[in-house]
Order: C-alpha cells, then structure tokens, then sequence
C-alpha cells in the first residue's frame, strides 16, 4: 500500500503536537525524537497482515494562516480533528473546519474527532455526549486520548490506519483510465510484439 | 559534372521519380557551394530490400530520409565528426545534456538550448581546433577509436538535441572549410568506412568506383590509364608484400620477392594495354565484372551478345546506385594519384583497391591466390585488426590531401550482420558502470533508469509522449500542466511495472539498501529524467508564460517583500524562543538557489558584458556538478591564454552555464533543503527544537523574504502545476505545500 495523507487539525493550544510526539514516542527513543522535525511525520501501521504508511501533517492552527489551511489537505484521506476536553470552545471551532474540509475535500475523507487531555478528568467541560453527537453527525470515529499518558494513542491510530485502509479500497481510482492510455499510447508492448514479428518475417539486421 | 543514370531494362536511359528528386537535391547543394565533390549513393541490402539513402550535403551533414530521425546510427556518425575536427576524445549525449571530453581530459557539459548555444559551442570547438596547430595531424592524437570512446549509454535524443547536433557540426563543419579548406571527400571517406560493415554494398560500391573510373579513362585516355596501373601495381606489390611479411617475418627475403613481383606485374600491365588497344575499352568491363565473377571468365571470350548482357548486369547495379561526380580538371586528378603512389610506396600497410580492371590471368591467379589468403587470414585475425588500426592513421592522412574517395580493401568477408546499437551493448555498459563500487547509490539508480529509458523499446514510447506533449499548445497551461504531468506520471508507472526487475538487476547494491528507500528514491530519479527530457525544450517558455500571467502579482509581492525586508524577526510573528542571531543565513543563502535562471534574459545578457570573474563567483553556489565545471573553466583559461578570443569564448561557456535548467523537482529539493537547515540553524541555537506548523511558519516567512527570489509568485504557480503528485504525499511535498503558504500569507499582509 502507498502512502497515506492523514491531516492534523485543531486550535492552537489544543494538544496536536504532543498527540504528535507521543505516537512518535511509542517506538522511538526519546534522543531520536528531537531530531525529527515534529510537523511531519511518517510511519508505517501494521493491520492485521498488511501495512499502510501514515504519512501526518500537522497545519497550522493560529488564525492567521486558518484561510491558506485548504492547501494542506489537497489529496488527504483523513483528517484527525483534535479538540481539548477542558476547552468547549475547541470543540465548537471544529465544526469551521468541518465545513473548511468538506469544501476543500469533499466528503470522500476518513474523519476522527479526538478529545485530547483525557487525564484532566476533574476539569471537563465538554461532556462526551455531545462531542459523540458531532461524530455521528458528520460520520465520524470519536476518541478520547492522553498524549501525556499515551492512553489510547496508539489505538486511535490503529483505528485510523484500519478505516483509511477500508476506504482506499473501497474508492479505489484505477490509475491508468482506458482514455487517457489511448491519449499517451504507451503501446510498449505492441511495440516489442511487433518488432518481434518483424524479425521472423525478415531474419535480418 | 557528369550524370551517370542506368536502367534496367529498355535502351534509353530513364530517370524515375525517386533519382529525380535526388538530382533535385544535387542541384540544390550544388547552388549552394560550387566546387565540392559528392555523392548520392542509393544502397539496398539484398536480403530485405530495403532501400536505404545516404544524402552527403556539401556541408557534411549525412541525411537519412529512411531512417528516424533519432536514429543512433545518425549520431554515431555526426559523433565521430566531431571527433576528427577537434581534439574531442569523448563525446557522451544524454536526452539534454552533452558531453564532450577533450584531449587534456577536460570535460565540458552542454544543455541543448536554441541557436545560441550551438553557437558558441561551435565557435569554442573552433578555437580548441586553432590553439592546435594543425587539428588534422591524426598522428599526434591518441589512438583511440569510436567503439572504445563513444558511450552510447544514451543514445536517443529528443528532437531538440539533435537539431543542436546537426546545426553544430554543420557549423563546425563549415568552418573547417573555410580556414583549412577541407575536401568533403574527407567525410566521405567516414562514410565508406562503414561500408566495411556491409560486404555486400561494399562490393556494389567498388563496382561503381570503378565505372566512374573508366569514364574518366575515357576522356583521359592513356594518361590517366597508365597511371591507375600503375597504382594497381603498387597495389599488388603491397598485397603481396603483405603475405610474405605475415608468413616470413624477414624484410630482405621480401624485398627480393617483390622485385620478382614487380617484373611480372610490369608483363601483366603490358597484356593489359594490348587488350586495350585491341578492344576498346569495352574489354575492361568484362575485366572488371570476371574479377568480381571469376567464372566468368568463358563469357568474356564470346561476342557482343555477352556484353550487352554484362552491361545489362551493371545497369542492375546501378539502378540501385547512383553516383553523381564531378569531373576533377585532367591536371588536378594526375596530382593527386601521383601523391597517394608517393604516400603508399612508403608505407606498406596502407592498401588502395585496384582501381582498374586486370588482365585474365592475373585475376586467375589472384582468384587462386585469394583463397589461399582467406584461409591464412582468417588465422590471422587479430594481426589484421591491428594492421587496420595502423592503416586507419595513413588514410586519414592521405585522404586529406588527395580529392578522391579511396576505400580500405576489406580483409575478408563479413559474415556476421551488422548490428545497431542496440541493448545488448547497453546492458554491458550498464551494468559495468552501475557495478563501480565507488559510484553512489544516486548515481547507480540514475544510471540504471536511464539505459533502461533509453533502450530501444522504451525510447519509442517516450518519443511517443513527448510528441503528444509538444503537440498540446502552451495557451491553456493549467491544461498542459495536467497533461504533462499525467503523462509522466502514466509513464512512470508503468516503466516501474514492466522493467522494475530490469533497473533493479542493473543496480548492484540493490539488496543491501532498504528496498523502501530503494524503491523511492528509483520512483523520484525517474521522475526527474523524465521532467529533464520532456521540460527542457519549452522550459523558458512556459516560465515566460507563468510571469507574464502573474505580473500583477510578481510586482505585488515584490513590493511587500521590499517593505518587510526592513522589518525584524519578531514582526513576522517568530516567538522570543526561535528568535535566530544569525538571521536564519543558511537558510536564505540555500533558497536563494531557486532564483536560477528565473530571470533567464537579463542574466544572460549580464554574462555578456561583465567579466569572467563575476560569473565564476554567482556560479559558486550553485550544485557541484557546476562546480566541477568551474574548474574546467579556469583549464580553458590557461590552455586557451595564447589565443586571442579567450575571453569571448570563456564568457559563452559562463553563459552555457547559467543555462542550465533547474527541473521543478530541484526547485523542490531546493525548498526542501532550506527548511531542514530551518531546523538545524533551530536546534543550534536553541535547546529545545520542537517546532509546530505554527512556529515554522512565521520562520519560513522570514527566510523567504530575506532571500531573493525573482518573480516569487509566478515561480510557486509554476511549481503547483508541474509537481509531482506521489512526491507531493511526502515530506518534501510538505515543506513545499507550506512554503507556498508562507507566500500566500506574505501577499495577503497589509500592515507594515
């Protein structure tokens, strides 16, 4: 399988970069952590037998550069939204970027909301509930990590590689289209079929 | 001038459609330049029929209306042009670049690019050729020949180059006339010198000589007659001279034989001026054809019913040959043969074909004799081979000097076909480079994708993209863009489906690196072959067409980045963390490598007028394949210090130099590099380096700004559009998406 373009979107503050190095941290060592440039990430995920390399890119949340995001996700299979259990306005924020997605992708995309800082169970102030509603809504996976604990990082991931697998077979665009072959007519193999007869019918240089 | 037209059948002599169009094109060259002697020979090998034309230009162009214009054959031949009128050891062609290698093993690589490089390119060889005292003293150069020097690894050329080729040679050629007055028949002469490849044209074409002889003798008469014997006597006193030196090894036992030799010869050349004298001439023809035929020989005996059918023979011949001459004064033509009898007294190895008939018993004996010298030649190859090195030297010399066409008597038939340049000899050289341990694993890859591209098959399908290519018009370039990179997309995957295997042999290392890696970087350096091949020719004009497109926004975010260039690190919204105290140079510095040949006009003219040093010093931070260039420069300064147009020709080579194209897969790279010295200027500096989309940024900004790039604008839409899309997925695509970004978000600032 090829790589896959997964998006990471979020406010500022929300957590994306720590979610980020914790997958990284799992099976790297913390020396070899710091010298990976965190914005871009690559791994691969093994599901059941087969494997699909993640390609992660983190976007930038400051509203400053929130209109130029949609050059990001151009090609994305999913996106991991990200939102903080402790900020109900992250939450809110979300559905901007929704709406953002669905313009720039379509609904052709894997979609996870993630609720980071599950360890800071005493200040929620989202309630679980409605961010389930919003996933069932738009269709998509909710997950409540700690990447300071690493609590359900590594599943959430799994979870991930394992439906943008399901979805790359099932919307699988074949490559070559019959048109645009006959467009290029890369005929290689006519080429050499013919040559081939040439050389029995003639049997010189 | 003299026509010599034969048909077939009939007794009026016909000319068809076909040796009407040649003598069209005769006159049409003979228009053009006056006095030269040449040559239209129409060849048909027997088993295919298939017919074949040579067209020598006065220029020295060979055509091959026939054959495709990529044929390698072609530029085999052009190549080897080349090579006899510089002192150009090497010469290596790949799909854009050019490579030529000269006699102090300097090398100097060539992007073909319009009018203007074949121009100097010309005028530098011209210049190599002068700072050589005489460039055709063949003695002085080393022996080295096509076979071992030419490497073909990468024969097929997209129609651009060879434009570039063939305009250059003609230049060069043409040159060559006009200062040291070269004879065409010097090219001719390259030519017939494949004929030893073809046994069968060989025969055809001595076959005509030889008439073209006798209708010479005809109007030259005894003079002209004696003169041939007499080399055909020489001739046969070298061959003879030849086996005795192969079987006994001792020169004084030879020169006794030789003199017997020559009492001999001198009776057969009396028997042959009485047959002469008593026949006409006509005696001759059966000379000829019963010393091709020796058979034959009862036939000669009957009456005229027999000539007319050996003239009949001949016509056949002719009917596929058709040689036009033109006739040398009496006096010029004397000259010359008397120089090649001088040239070939002194020098045993050097052999000339008979050039007249010879009498009935001496063509018995010889016959005889020939059999015997098969069988002990065929012994004796490798002694011949070398024989034939030496004897290549003394043509060469000889040929320059005389005004006719000679021929090197084929030693013995050959058997064997003569086979193109095909794969096979690509898969030895391929392998064997990509085998050099030393060779890094780039090199190998690259090496390993370009023979297999440029093989016989897969060069037809890319021929057939590039066509489709040159074929869409640039007016709509969105849709170009998209069909560009489709195509190449398209072709890619499939070459990695169908010879992925194949390229991977070709690498010797392939097991040991990780195939991920392998497999990615095979899939990013086919990418960039195949963007150089196709993009090269129209790359300065789709770049034109992108800046006139985006003017308005060029001139915009100029002004900005003019405005924010005053502004500090802390404006652009970089936290007090990543604040850098060297100003990010590193960065700036790699990024202001995009603006190569951006500015591709002015730059070229700047080249023009300012001093070599100048040049030397922008070129400096370029890749290191120019910086190799670099000191090839300063070698041409001091090699060509004596002449006195050094300066003009070191400043067309800065100029070739700043030509070179960067692909939009270097422009990534390029984009790539810089922000990954983004983060070791961070890391540096700072202890804890983790930096967010949302801390780079603002960083990536700055660094944009403060490194100049010409036309930003244009050059990110034209990035976009012709980017590859599997590349795009990866990190490198990253940093390109978020560089584009970073200018969106410059153009749209306001405030200062």
């Amino acid at each position: 399988m090829k790589k896959q373009k997964v998006v990471l979107l979020g406010k500022g503050r929300v957590g994306k970069t720590s979610i980020f190095k914790r997958f990284l941290q799992n099976e790297f060592h913390d020396n070899e952590v710091t010298t990976i440039q965190p914005q871009y990430l690559e791994k691969q995920v093994k599901v059941n037998t087969e494997k699909v390399t993640l390609s992660i890119w983190d976007t930038a949340g400051q509203e400053r550069f929130r209109g130029l995001n949609p050059l990001f996700y151009r090609n994305s299979k999913a996106a991991i939204m990200v939102y903080d259990i402790t900020d109900q306005e992250s939450l809110d924020s979300l559905e901007d970027w929704l709406a953002e997605l669905k313009n720039q992708v379509g609904h052709k995309i894997v979609l996870m909301i993630v609720g980071n800082k599950s360890d800071l169970k005493k200040k929620r102030q989202v309630s679980i509930e409605d961010a389930e509603n919003l996933a069932k809504k738009v269709g998509a996976q909710h997950f409540c990590v700690s990447a300071k604990t690493g609590e359900n990082i590594d599943e959430m991931f799994h979870e991930l590689a394992k439906r943008v697998m399901k979805f790359v077979k099932e919307n699988k665009t074949p490559l070559n289209t019959t048109k645009s072959r006959r467009n290029f007519a890369l005929v290689n193999e006519d080429v050499e079929t013919k040559k081939k007869k040439k050389k029995n019918n003639d049997g010189c240089c | 001038m003299e026509w010599i037209l034969y048909e077939r059948k009939g007794k009026k002599p016909k000319i068809d459609s076909e040796s009407r169009m040649l003598k069209q094109q005769y006159n049409n060259i003979l228009q053009q330049i006056g006095n030269v002697e040449y040559k239209v020979l129409k060849q048909g090998t027997v088993r295919k029929q298939q017919k074949r034309i040579l067209l020598l230009r006065p220029n020295g162009i060979v055509d091959f209306p026939d054959l495709p214009r990529n044929s390698p054959k072609i530029l085999k031949r052009l190549v080897s042009k080349l090579r006899i009128y510089s002192n150009i050891i090497k010469v290596h062609v790949s799909t854009s670049i050019l490579t030529l290698t000269f006699e102090n093993y300097s090398t100097r690589s060539y992007e073909s690019d319009g009018d203007y490089d074949v121009m100097e390119l010309a005028s530098e060889i011209s210049e190599r050729c002068q700072a050589q005292n005489d460039p055709l003293s063949i003695k002085d150069k080393p022996q080295l020949y096509s076979r071992d020097l030419i490497n073909f690894s990468n024969y097929s050329l997209s129609g651009g180059l060879l434009d570039l080729f063939e305009k250059q040679v003609e230049k060069q050629i043409l040159f060559n006339f006009q200062e040291q007055k070269f004879s065409l028949d010097t090219l001719g002469s390259l030519i017939n010198d494949e004929r030893l490849e073809h046994n069968n044209e060989n025969e055809k074409e001595t076959k005509n000589e030889k008439e073209i002889k006798i209708k010479n003798e005809k109007e030259n008469e005894k003079e002209s007659e004696n003169e041939k014997e007499k080399e055909s006597e020489n001739e046969k006193e070298k061959e003879k001279e030849k086996e005795k030196e192969s079987e006994n090894e001792n020169e004084n036992e030879n020169k006794n034989e030789n003199e017997n030799e020559n009492e001999k010869e001198k009776e057969k050349v009396l028997k042959i001026e009485n047959t002469k004298d008593k026949e006409n001439k006509t005696l001759k023809l059966k000379n000829k054809l019963t010393k091709n035929n020796p058979k034959s020989n009862e036939v000669q005996k009957q009456s005229s019913q027999t000539k007319k059918r050996q003239n009949e023979k001949v016509f056949k011949i002719n009917s596929h040959n058709l040689i036009f001459k033109k006739n040398y004064g009496l006096d010029k033509q004397t000259e010359i043969q008397n120089k090649i009898l001088q040239k070939s007294k002194n020098r045993n190895s050097f052999m000339i074909l008979p050039l007249d008939g010879l009498d009935n018993s001496a063509t018995n004996n010889q016959a005889k004799k020939s059999k015997k010298k098969n069988k002990k030649r065929l012994s004796r190859r490798e002694i011949q081979k070398k024989e034939r090195k030496k004897s290549e030297d003394v043509l060469f010399d000889l040929l320059f000097e005389s005004g006719l066409t000679l021929e090197t008597k084929p030693n013995k038939p050959k058997l064997r076909r003569v086979k193109p340049i095909t794969n096979l000899k690509l898969k030895n050289n391929g392998q064997r480079i990509a085998m050099l341990e030393n060779r890094e694993l780039d090199e190998k890859i690259e090496f390993a994708l370009k023979t297999t591209i440029y093989s016989k098959y897969e060069s037809i399908s890319l021929r057939k993209l590039s066509n489709y290519i040159s074929e869409l018009s640039l007016e709509d370039i969105d849709f170009y863009a998209k069909q560009f990179r489709s195509g190449i997309d398209q072709y890619r995957t499939h070459l990695l489906k169908k010879k992925y295997s194949e390229i991977v042999s070709r690498i010797r290392d392939a097991q040991s690196v990780d195939k991920k890696i392998l497999d990615s970087q095979i899939e990013r350096t086919a990418n960039a072959i195949l963007e150089k091949s196709l993009l090269t020719p129209i790359y300065d004009q789709i770049l034109l067409i992108f800046q006139k497109k985006f003017q308005k926004e060029d001139e915009k975010i100029k002004n900005i980045i003019l405005n924010l260039r005053k502004k500090d690190q802390q404006f652009f919204g970089i936290k007090k963390e990543f604040v850098s105290e060297s100003n990010y140079k590193n960065p700036c510095k790699i990024l202001s490598k995009l603006n190569l040949n951006l500015d591709f006009d002015s730059k070229r003219s700047e080249n023009l007028d300012t001093n070599t040093n100048k040049n030397t010093n922008t070129n400096t931070n370029e890749n290191d394949e120019w910086t190799v260039d670099e000191n090839d420069n300063t070698n041409t300064n001091t090699s060509t210090n004596t002449n006195k147009n050094s300066h003009k020709s070191t400043n067309a080579i800065e100029t070739l130099n700043s030509n070179i194209k960067q692909m939009p897969n270097e422009k990534h790279q390029i984009i790539f590099q810089s922000s990954k010295s983004i983060y070791q200027t961070v890391k540096k500096e700072n202890n804890n380096p983790v930096l967010v989309a949302d801390d780079f940024l603002p960083i990536f900004e700055y660094v944009i700004v403060n490194s100049e790039i010409d036309h930003l604008y244009s050059l990110t839409e034209f990035l976009t559009a012709f980017s590859d899309e599997s590349e795009m997925k990866s990190e490198c695509g990253y940093y390109f998406v978020s560089f584009t970004i970073a200018v969106q978000h410059i153009q749209s600032i306001t405030e200062f």
